[in-house]
């Protein structure tokens, strides 16, 4: 092969990979920045079960009686929690609530099974019960 | 036709000013995003949210000192729900929807509060009213 043929063809080669190269630097860039987006993300996030426990802690302290961790039997309706948390969907926290084999539930309960249950224990009529309730998160 | 070297010169300094772009543009993003306050901004709105359900939820009356310094930002409060904003330049920035936080406070309760980059946030439960100050 003479020189110039060489040349060309070293040009060509360097040429191809300069093109496959700056798709791959420009995909990387792209990458990198989508990577430090997903760690803010990350960062920033907060447990369900922590929003719930936040949510939830009305169920134990004033929804069915006017002191922590009582709860008034007679106060016990799905009127008094619907009073005590509306949410407007599926797409926000729903609950239901299970003391002494009765059970109360927000509007929008689906009758499928729960994201998770947070477990309580609550005095009723003066004996220690256990109340449990059943979280259901963007159903 | 083309000179062999010259090309090779070229092509090398074609290549370095490609890494220095690479570099430049990597840190870069990393420099604006950890300039940003979109994290410190998506924090507050978290921890206002969790304060005011925790406060709606307690009977009798509370206040409450938010421990972070929200200098930088305006604070939106309604019943419904609460968002973080930054200002620059006099400007509010459009809400973000990532720093809007919904509200669920029990039927008769009310939230209220607007607060533009005071050093010091209380959140003050009165009765059935809750207020940022």
């Amino acid at each position: 092969m003479n020189r110039k043929a060489e040349s060309a063809f070293a040009l060509a080669k360097k040429t191809i990979f300069w093109t496959f190269a700056s798709i791959f630097i420009i995909g990387f860039i792209f990458f990198f920045g989508f990577q430090v987006k997903n760690f803010e993300r990350i960062l920033v996030n907060v447990p369900v079960e922590s929003t719930a426990e936040s949510l939830s802690l009305r169920f134990t302290h004033s929804c069915f009686s006017n002191e922590p961790f009582v709860i008034e039997m007679d106060q016990f309706t799905n009127e008094h929690v619907r009073e005590c948390y509306t949410s407007t969907g599926r797409k926000d926290f729903n609950f239901k609530i299970d003391v002494v084999g009765q059970s109360v539930q927000t509007e929008h309960y689906y009758t499928g099974s729960p994201t998770f249950t947070v477990k309580k224990s609550v005095l009723v009529d003066g004996k220690n019960e256990e109340m449990i309730i059943h979280v259901q998160e963007t159903v | 036709m083309f000179n062999k070297k010259a090309i090779s010169i070229v092509l090398t300094i074609g290549e370095i000013l490609i890494v220095v772009a690479v570099a430049i543009g990597t840190i870069s993003i990393a420099q604006s995003r950890s300039e940003s306050l979109d994290v410190a901004k998506v924090r507050i709105a978290e921890d206002l949210t969790a304060m005011i359900h925790v406060l709606s939820s307690v009977s009798g009356n509370a206040v409450v000192q938010y421990p972070g310094n929200v200098q930088e930002f305006t604070i939106i409060a309604d019943t419904n729900s609460l968002s973080v904003f930054t200002v620059t330049d006099g400007k509010t920035e459009p809400e973000r929807e990532w720093a809007k936080k919904k509200l669920f406070v029990p039927a008769e309760f009310e939230v209220i509060g607007v607060l533009e980059q005071q050093p010091t946030l209380t959140i003050t439960k009165e009765g059935k009213r809750i207020s940022l100050s």
